[in-house]
């Protein structure tokens, strides 16, 4: 069976009005299957948000995909569609999911006329039917009292109902796809742990195809099928989450996961990594990790690692690591 | 037993807003000895961070009192505050909103030398340096404004400018919680060495129990203005008693999928304090076997249990 | 820079440069060449002269000397005072910054214009530096709004919360935190006031009670102007042409300021 989703070579340009240009994610590839929930991991500035926005063609003024990017949805190019074909798939069959609630909800809207929008731009459908479906919908996402609920303002609901209201909104169009960008970030620990139950619960029953963006790699270690760790732009490792936690191939997955602190044990000295993540307007030459690396090499500095499978389904792009450790 | 270094007694802080009344905090009392760390934890709507104001004085309690040393920090007129504040400082979430934008860091650095007139201006430049040293920065940045930073380095200056006063107490508000993942421990290790060379306390607040658990001696879990666990770290952490420290553990994310599948998942939502049910607070959502018509009626005190100190009917 | 905003510095530039040196290199406004009696514009005389035999393009440079000046006073008065008393009414829990705020609120609610006529039709004949107080004192209303919103804001804001947290006292704070935050907002509404009081200078000239004969002003200029309009044409460009590049390049220069403080405030 073949994925879902295939992207290939993505990258994403940024032109700033000087004339000058940065490359700010630099040829991605992965691939979802229905029902797969796939994290796509790394801190502040390395690219994922942008990869997830690339996906239903949301990138932000200035930015542009690279010449040989390629997302294939179902069959479908996404990359040499116009902006009114984009729009068939946008929400329709990708849907996405934001961090900030608050900021994603119209303020003067009822939440169920907000839904309700949501259902009516991607059929046609009379209003009396649409408004039961947004009911539906509500209560699909475990609001309890949808029949009440659905003329609630956005500030009468807390950030964990808001974020299902956004679930809710995501789902209208029927989607094959969800992307979602740092959904629970901004919630409390209790309500995240309710919010990643419900995605996990939605994929199953609609054999939705997730990708989840995060930094976080605790939420990814109960819920992710498989994981892709991105550093300054680039996949630096990708395999299963079992095996991401189990066997890390990448220095800088390693560092990652010995620089959480960890509930279960006290540690006398945290780990961390040294230095700081560099911006994409001073990526390092050659292996963007080397300087902040524990493994590095002279060659590091020269060559960018490709990625390599090191075992069966799992890959990682560290020219140290892989050729000692390499099956 | 030496006076502890900052005592509250029954602190309650209620705000007016269009005719309720929102019961931030609601009653808390704790101790905090000279270089120990309490960590306070708790959700939104938990009062953490109210009552870290309050105990700042950024904001007057309704009621109770806050003992600093000894004395009521209540009865002090707006001076003998001010020099007071040398003592105990604060450390917020986003460093970037906690410094001037127009100024150099140096300057902010050196802001509370001058306000606490340290040394004398001449010397300022001196020990500005010092501090940045502490902390592990370059002193050669010091004219750099807060914008050429990144959120790690902006924290480690903020805790420069703390640190200018000399103070016996920090409290932090989520001091990593806007960092990445990979900075909070470069961050956290430097709270940690800081404490031992200085002899500091710290009230260390935070939602995450993962952070608390690296840094704190004791954690007073809060939901909905007070205390309903306190005790040892380890204790509270590895076995905790109350219902809500148990689905809070939990809940934490690992990056252990082993662990992982044992989560409780709470249901409801986290509680407003705008109206606080009249019996236990965490009633609504309470999962505890247990669970009875006292839990609904009568607020449970916080009663000792073992090490810890735990409110609630069936577990003190 | 944005396209209109070089204009509106370049034109301002030029202006003030004019208003600075021209009237050195320009005639004597005031005085009467004895024969050439509504003139139209020559090699000699530029734009003509006027009904008592006066250059009109030097009496639109001199003009342009005084109008700005009465615009440029006028604006920093209102500044200072606008900006002083919004900080001072920033404060949230403090009886004296209600108060103030109540006062502000007032002023902005009374017409300038007609305030401006009432005081000096009780001062009587004005020069020009006491027109430009009282434009100032007029003013500053809408400067102090500005100034005290981003006050209210900025006493909220992390940095002045550490300040105090560091135990520097509430003037302190005002001084060196929130003065310093409010001025550029301050500072783009008092820029975009110059235009205002250029207009409204003239506006007072034209009436006959701002600046006052024989000094020149181009409301002044307009109100001479107003009986000869079809035979002379010409005495309505100078004054009437400096005064609309004047008031643009004012506004267009405030849209800059305002553009280029955002982004850092932010």
């Amino acid at each position: 069976m073949s994925p879902l989703l295939e992207v290939t070579n993505l990258s994403v340009e940024f032109r700033r009005d000087s004339g000058d240009s940065f490359i700010a994610v630099d040829n991605v590839s992965l691939a979802i299957n229905a029902g797969e929930l796939i994290a796509l991991v790394g801190e502040s500035g390395c690219g994922k948000s942008l990869t997830g926005l690339a996906l239903p063609g949301l990138l932000p003024d200035g930015a542009r995909l690279g010449e040989q990017s390629r997302i294939v949805l179902d069959g479908t190019e996404l990359t040499v569609l116009s902006e009114s074909g984009l729009r068939q798939y946008r929400g329709r069959r990708i849907a996405m999911v934001f961090q900030d609630p608050a900021s994603s909800l119209n303020p003067v809207m009822r939440v169920g006329d907000q839904v309700v929008e949501a259902i009516e731009a991607h059929r046609k459908i009379a209003r009396q039917q649409a408004r039961q479906r947004a009911v539906e919908l509500l209560a699909e996402v475990g609001i309890a009292d949808a029949g009440s609920m659905v003329d609630a303002w956005p500030h009468e609901l807390s950030g964990g109902m808001r974020q299902r209201v956004m679930l809710a909104i995501a789902l209208a169009g029927e989607p094959d796809l969800l992307v979602a960008d740092e959904p629970t970030t901004a919630l409390d620990v209790t309500v995240q742990a309710q919010i990643l139950e419900l995605i996990d619960r939605l994929r199953i029953q609609r054999s939705l195809a997730v990708l989840l963006i995060t930094h976080d790699l605790g939420i990814v270690a109960s819920r992710a099928d498989r994981v892709l760790v991105m550093y300054a732009g680039r996949i630096v490792e990708q395999t299963t989450t079992a095996r991401l936690f189990d066997a890390p191939m990448h220095p800088y997955t390693r560092g990652l996961l010995a620089a959480i602190p960890r509930i279960d044990v006290t540690s006398p000295a945290l780990q961390s990594i040294a230095g700081t993540v560099p911006s994409p307007t001073s990526w390092p030459e050659g292996c963007r990790f080397h300087p902040r690396c524990p493994l590095g090499i002279e060659q590091c500095r020269r060559v960018i690692p490709p990625l390599v499978e090191v075992n069966p389904d799992h890959r990682a792009a560290c020219i140290v690591t892989t050729a000692v450790e390499g099956a | 037993m030496s006076t502890p270094l900052l005592e509250v007694t029954n602190l309650v802080k209620h705000y007016h807003q269009g005719g309720r009344t929102i019961r931030a905090v609601d009653g808390v009392s704790l101790t905090i000895d000279r270089g120990e760390t309490l960590a306070l934890v708790g959700e939104s709507g938990s009062g953490k961070s109210t009552l870290g104001r309050a105990i700042l004085r950024l904001e007057a309690p309704t009621a109770g009192t806050v003992r600093l040393d000894g004395e009521d920090l209540s009865n002090v007129d707006g001076r003998r505050l001010r020099q007071l504040r040398r003592r105990m400082q604060v450390i917020f979430q986003d460093p970037a909103a906690s410094l001037n934008p127009r100024r150099s860091v140096g300057d902010s650095i050196a802001e509370g030398l001058a306000i606490q007139d340290i040394v004398p201006a001449r010397e300022r430049g001196a020990r500005v340096a010092a501090l940045m040293r502490e902390v592990g920065l370059d002193p050669g940045l010091a004219d750099r404004r807060p914008h050429q930073f990144s959120g790690g380095q902006l924290q480690r200056i903020v805790i420069a400018r703390a640190l200018a006063v000399n103070p016996e107490l920090i409290v932090c508000d989520e001091p990593v919680s806007s960092l990445d993942v990979s900075i909070r421990a470069q961050v956290l290790n430097l709270l940690r060495e800081l404490r031992e060379r200085r002899t500091l306390s710290y009230l260390f607040i935070s939602h995450d129990l993962a952070v608390v658990r690296q840094v704190a001696d004791r954690v007073a879990v809060m939901y909905l203005g007070t205390i309903v666990e306190s005790g040892p770290a380890s204790e509270v952490i590895s076995a905790p008693r109350h219902p809500y420290t148990r689905a809070l553990v939990s809940a934490v994310p690992t990056p252990d999928p082993a662990r992982a599948a044992l989560r409780i998942v709470l249901a409801g939502e986290p509680p407003s304090p705008a109206a606080p049910p009249p019996g236990c607070p965490f009633e609504p959502r309470c999962f505890h076997p247990l669970k009875n018509e006292t839990c609904r009626s009568q607020r449970p005190a916080l009663l000792p249990a073992g090490d810890q100190l735990v409110a609630c009917h069936h577990e003190a | 820079m944005k396209f209109t905003a070089r204009i509106g510095v370049t034109l301002s530039i030029l202006l003030a440069a004019v208003a600075m040196v021209g009237p050195w290199l320009v005639g004597d406004p005031t005085v009467a060449s004895g024969s050439d009696f509504l003139a139209s514009p020559s090699g000699s005389h530029l734009l003509g002269t006027d009904p008592f035999g006066r250059d009109v393009l030097a009496r639109t440079v001199h003009g342009a000397r005084v109008s700005l000046i009465v615009a440029l006073v006028s604006t920093v008065v209102a500044l200072m005072v606008g900006v002083a008393l919004g900080v001072l009414a920033g404060g949230h829990h403090n009886p004296v910054a209600r108060a103030l705020s109540h006062f502000i609120n007032f002023a902005l609610a009374v017409p300038r214009v007609i305030l401006l006529l009432v005081l000096v039709a009780a001062t009587g004949r004005l020069g020009p530096w006491a027109l430009a107080l009282m434009l100032g004192l007029t003013g500053w209303p809408t400067i102090a709004r500005l100034a005290r919103g981003e006050a209210l804001r900025l006493e909220h804001s992390g940095f002045v919360t550490a300040s105090e947290a560091l135990g520097a006292s509430l003037p302190r704070r005002l001084l060196r935190e929130i003065l310093p935050g409010a001025l550029p907002a301050g500072l783009v509404a008092a820029t975009l006031g110059i235009a205002d009081a250029l207009l409204l200078e003239a506006g007072l000239s034209y009436l006959g009670i701002g600046i006052r004969p024989p000094h020149p002003s181009w409301g002044g200029m307009i109100l001479e102007a107003q009986p000869y309009l079809a035979q002379a044409p010409w005495l309505l460009f100078g004054p009437a042409v400096a005064l609309v590049m004047a008031t643009v390049a004012a506004t267009l220069l405030g849209e800059a300021l305002r553009a280029r403080l955002n982004p850092v405030q932010r």
